[in-house]
């Protein structure tokens, strides 16, 4: 009895201790997401309710959302920012699963195709690949040039408003790269002995593409689905360096609008509004995301 | 093998190293820190770290600290840093900021603290507001018409030469759009442009176009255009791209200073811009550039304003702010500052740096000379005293008026159409 008493207590004594320890090596994750991500998301529901530059603060209620329904501008932020989402994210998860496929079997040299490939979306935001982009696409750019060499007559692809946000939807599938490492992954995971019985069977490669990999591997693409949807509806440097949210405002992404309204104009409630506004409908998405899932993810478990 | 066998001891020497250095530094640190920070190029950066080495030595009390940086978000984290509490003690500014950044109370009334007899009183002016002076005038600085000679030449034309019209300035352009098969324009389309040069250009245009006598387009207290005067100006750019005198508004609204600049890369053989930015065009190119005071109206109007180049001013949150007036004096009047500064930022605001810059004339090159030159031609015309604007129109001068520029420009509205709908949104704001 007494020796299990000590026990117990030297459990408990070590426990705390252990615990200690853990929140201090915790400390700089903790002391960030509390100063620099609970307390301005805090204040910024705050001054959603309020006409601020930081300075002078007054309270004025639901006004700035309800400005918000009939801001010209900011309406047009997010049809511009949805319609890059709609058409950047099944592209770029397309082409992430198409490279995938190809890299998935140990052929010689896979790992430097696959660094090679996941390269682009390491320094993806990038200010630099932004500039680099506008090299490519300005009117004396490379593809420009290239086309010249076939005796097309190019155009300002940044600065024409049908082009401009093409140019920014291409730079965003071409960093397909981490939903094709988590492709690959779950390809992987795919036992083999359901494409050999298929096999046996006579099914064709598309159809065990169809039959096998894509509902094996629906819960990775609902993965990357979700991901890739809340991580384009945020999308800013690449607008912000290449095209400045121009021309006439075809590529003035949501949060881009904001960085402005908050910091060129110092209206910064407004400002709050609008982002808890498109944290909104990014829940709307992703809600609606989820409740699709349904009917087209499979678990094995089931 | 000291470190293999007790890596304790390593670690307390390195704390020791690091507490007796810090402590090193501590003693000597009863020196007044003052932060400074500005924007510009490279030459500028360069010119401007000797001043400050240099007024560190005759300063030993005194630790300036450098913070510069490009143009692009420059003003951006200033009013961040404002609106803080955390701004630099002596920032770089433009008269056009004062309403928002005293709106942030970021300014120090600087007013008897520095010397400002030697400058033209028009800057000084131009750098108070409600007679108060925040900041002092960093450079005389003059919007000139950039012309590519060696490309002019090449195609065979004349270059254009003062006094000239805009009706002059408009042949010109449409002559090295014939010249070159259509190859090159006249000029980039600034009415498109997301600079603030549209406008900067639109100031001018009322005086030296639309002949305005009283303060255009604004004062400190109200705007002072209206519709007709937008449709004005957009009309006269629509005529300029209905004929290729410049470049299309898709070519254009990309111009920039450096790397995209259609002058640079001879896409254009004009461009209007600050005398302050000439050596910048110039060290980017092997053409033979030169400079002109902008075009006369009809009956010989002008529209140059005396608007400060550049500012420093001394933030509210500065604990020091007797000591950085008096780097600013030093910086704008002493002539050891002028033999280093040179024309970094433009051409010298006092007349003793000038004078001393041109005493030293050999150190002067030849782009520093042509700016000179220009600059003189300029103050010999009669200036309008600049306005900062009333508060509240932020948005306008940069983002909306190029706009709706661009809307004519690809065609979706009309100039009259456009012009009305910028002056009903440029209302909106001001309610």
């Amino acid at each position: 009895m007494r020796s299990k008493l000590s026990n117990l207590q030297l459990r408990k004594k070590f426990d705390s201790k252990e615990a200690v320890a853990a929140f201090v090596f915790l400390a700089p994750w903790l002391i960030g997401i509390l100063v620099f991500t609970l307390w301005p998301f805090l204040e910024s529901v705050i001054m959603s309710f309020q006409k601020t530059n930081l300075r002078t603060s007054s309270f004025i209620g639901l006004n700035n959302y309800i400005h918000l329904l009939h801001d010209r501008k900011f309406i047009k932020s997010i049809l511009v920012t949805l319609k890059y989402v709609i058409i950047s994210v099944p592209l770029k998860l397309a082409f992430a699963l198409f490279i995938a496929m190809l890299l998935k079997d140990n052929i010689k040299g896979v790992g430097i195709f696959r660094s090679a490939l996941y390269l682009p979306s390491l320094i993806g935001a990038s200010v630099a690949i932004a500039a680099m982009w506008t090299q490519l696409f300005g009117y004396s750019g490379l593809i420009n040039n290239v086309l010249n060499i076939f005796g097309i007559r190019g155009k300002p692809w940044i600065s024409s408003p049908d082009t401009a946000l093409y140019v920014l939807i291409v730079l965003a599938v071409w960093q397909f790269g981490s939903s094709m490492v988590i492709f690959i992954s779950g390809l992987k995971n795919i036992p083999t002995s359901l494409y050999e019985a298929a096999r046996v069977d006579g099914a064709s490669k598309f159809q065990s593409f169809f039959k096998i990999t894509l509902p094996m591997l629906s819960p990775i693409i609902l993965f990357n689905f979700v991901l890739q949807t809340i991580n384009s509806f945020q999308v800013f440097t690449q607008a912000f360096i290449i095209t400045k949210g121009g021309p006439m405002n075809e590529t003035l992404f949501t949060v881009l609008h904001i960085y402005n309204t908050a910091f060129t104009r110092l209206e910064m409630g407004y400002a709050s509004a609008m982002s808890w506004t498109l944290l909104f409908i990014i829940a709307i998405f992703t809600g609606l995301i989820f409740l699709s899932a349904k009917h087209w993810v499979y678990y094995e478990s089931e | 093998m000291i470190f293999k066998k007790s890596p304790l001891i390593v670690l307390v020497m390195i704390l020791l190293v690091l507490v007796s250095t810090s402590f090193s530094v501590g003693a000597k640190d009863k020196k007044i820190k003052l932060r400074i920070s500005w924007w510009g190029s490279e030459t500028r950066h360069t010119a401007t770290l000797k001043a400050i080495e240099l007024y560190e030595q005759e300063n030993p009390n005194i630790d300036l600290v450098p913070e510069y940086s490009g143009f692009d978000g420059y003003r951006n984290k200033l009013m961040s840093q404002v609106t803080a509490g955390n701004a630099p003690d002596i920032f770089t500014t433009v008269m056009e900021w004062y309403p928002d950044l005293l709106e942030l109370n970021g300014l120090t009334d600087i007013t008897g603290m520095v010397d400002v007899s030697g400058h033209n009183s028009k800057y000084v002016e131009a750098c108070s507001m409600n007679g108060k002076m925040y900041g002092v005038n960093l450079s005389v600085n003059g919007m000139v018409l950039n012309q590519n000679k060696t490309l002019l030449s090449k195609l065979d034309i004349e270059p254009l030469q003062t006094p000239y019209t805009w009706e002059d300035m408009k042949n010109k352009f449409i002559e090295v759009y014939k010249k070159s098969d259509g190859k090159i324009y006249g000029a980039p389309d600034w009415s498109t442009i997301k600079n603030g040069m549209g406008f900067d250009i639109f100031k001018y245009f009322g005086y030296a176009k639309l002949n305005k006598k009283g303060a255009f387009p604004f004062n400190n207290k109200e705007l002072t255009f209206d519709e007709q005067d937008l449709k004005e100006f957009y009309a006269y750019f629509k005529e300029l791209r209905d004929s290729n005198a410049v470049a299309p508004t898709a070519i254009s609204s990309l111009n920039d200073f450096s790397a995209n600049s259609l002058l640079i890369r001879g896409t254009v053989a004009f461009e209007i811009n600050y005398t302050g930015t000439f050596g910048r065009y110039q060290d980017q190119t092997n053409d033979n550039l030169n400079m002109l005071p902008l075009p006369l109206g009809p009956n010989g109007e002008s529209g140059d304003l005396a608007r400060p180049g550049l500012i420093f001013s001394v933030a509210k949150n500065s604990e020091h702010p007797k000591e950085a007036a008096k780097f600013i004096e030093w910086f704008t009047t002493s002539p050891e500052a002028a033999k280093v500064l040179k024309t970094s930022r433009g051409v010298l605001p006092t007349t003793s740096q000038r004078e001393a810059l041109l005493r030293n004339s050999d150190s002067l090159s030849e782009n520093d000379t042509k700016v000179i030159e220009v600059v003189n031609k300029i103050l010999e015309r009669k200036l309008k005293l600049a306005y900062a604007g009333p508060s509240g129109y932020g948005d306008m001068a940069l983002n909306l008026f190029p706009e709706y520029g661009q809307r004519i420009g690809y065609g979706q509205m009309s100039v009259a159409e456009a012009a009305h709908k910028l002056m009903q949104e440029i209302n909106d704001m001001g309610n």
